[in-house]
């Protein structure tokens, strides 16, 4: 119908005029409209908003943890499978983490020395990066 | 085909928001939601805006990285607009109430509209957009007239017209404001229901 089409093209420039709008913090470009006031209740909104946020993101965060028997665990296995490779990467990883990495031989390291490195990273993020590399390889 | 688009983690998603000018967005998308609301509920504008986040922390909303995640914010309100205009649409049609929707055409109004062509729709537009006070000045006319030519981007009208966008959004703007004749009186006459 007719009316429908002009009710969504009407629609359509109003949707765009909300999205051109500026909405990035710190940025270069000059808006040349005067900068609004906004009303407290949407600066209250907002604190709320963004509080959210980090509550959500550490809930999925700890949901991801690992436990260190799993980590040792999974090292060990992916050692099995890609024999002698595992460990330069995992040494790898463990020096951009900015930890002392001077270990001998994933072999022969003990499991008081693969706690005390495990303990201090982010299990979850280091073997994705461990399996991407094997993947890459 | 297969999605091949990654959406973004929880993670991803705070730290995108914390680049935003949050009380801007916020205030944005709830205007966003009072124009797009047949009724213009501001309790409900503010709901919808509440629930597009609380979507978008609980994963019912998705954000593809790459993505403008203002664009992804402001087509969730959109969409939840919509169900909102339906909903209500069909309660006056069942309950044949009007609240702030005074008069919604009868059937034979509706009939006899669906027989106009685009263009007398467009004349009556026009027409009840000059009778706001204020009526649209000479810029705002020609943006109106860019809209029912299809062209709906202000960066597009500004090169069309041409004019400075900055002239084009002020005009936008202003123009936006003397809408909701036209818009509730289209409702009034059948349109809106899809």
């Amino acid at each position: 119908m007719a009316g429908n089409k002009i009710l969504d093209l009407i629609d359509e420039a109003i949707f765009d005029y909300y999205l051109q709008d500026n909405y990035k913090l710190d940025t270069d470009i000059k808006v040349k409209e005067p900068q609004e006031d906004y009303e407290e209740k949407y600066h209250k909104l907002a604190r709320q908003i963004l509080f959210k946020a980090k509550l959500a993101a550490n809930k999925a965060n700890i949901s991801k943890v690992i436990s260190i028997t799993e980590a040792k665990g999974q090292l060990k296995e992916l050692n099995k499978k890609h024999e002698g490779k595992v460990f330069t990467i995992f040494k790898k990883h463990i020096e951009e983490y900015g930890l002392a990495a001077n270990y001998r031989n994933f072999d022969t390291m003990n499991e008081e020395e693969m706690s005390s490195i495990l303990e201090q990273i982010n299990f979850t993020k280091l073997f994705d990066e461990i399996q991407s590399d094997l993947e890459n390889e | 085909m297969v999605d091949e688009r990654k959406y973004a983690s929880l993670i991803k998603i705070e730290k995108e928001l914390l680049t935003l000018n949050m009380p801007k967005i916020i205030a944005n998308l709830n205007r966003y939601a009072l124009d797009k609301l047949y009724d213009n509920d501001e309790f409900v504008a503010d709901d919808i805006v509440g629930d597009v986040f609380h979507k978008l922390f609980i994963g019912q909303r998705k954000w593809y990285e790459g993505n403008s995640l203002e664009a992804m914010l402001f087509g969730a309100v959109k969409s939840l607009c919509n169900n909102h205009n339906k909903k209500l649409l069909k309660s006056y049609e069942t309950t044949g109430e009007s609240s702030n929707i005074e008069n919604i055409g009868g059937e034979g109004h509706l009939i006899a509209s669906k027989q106009i062509e685009f263009n007398e729709i467009r004349d009556l537009a026009i027409k009840i957009l000059r009778e706001h006070d204020p009526p649209p000045d000479y810029l705002e006319e020609l943006i109106f007239d860019c809209w029912m030519d299809g062209m709906t981007k202000q960066q597009e009208i500004a090169s069309y017209l041409p004019e400075d966008i900055i002239e084009v959004r002020k005009g936008v703007k202003r123009l936006k404001r003397k809408l909701g004749s036209v818009q509730k009186e289209f409702i009034k006459l059948g349109y809106g229901r899809e």
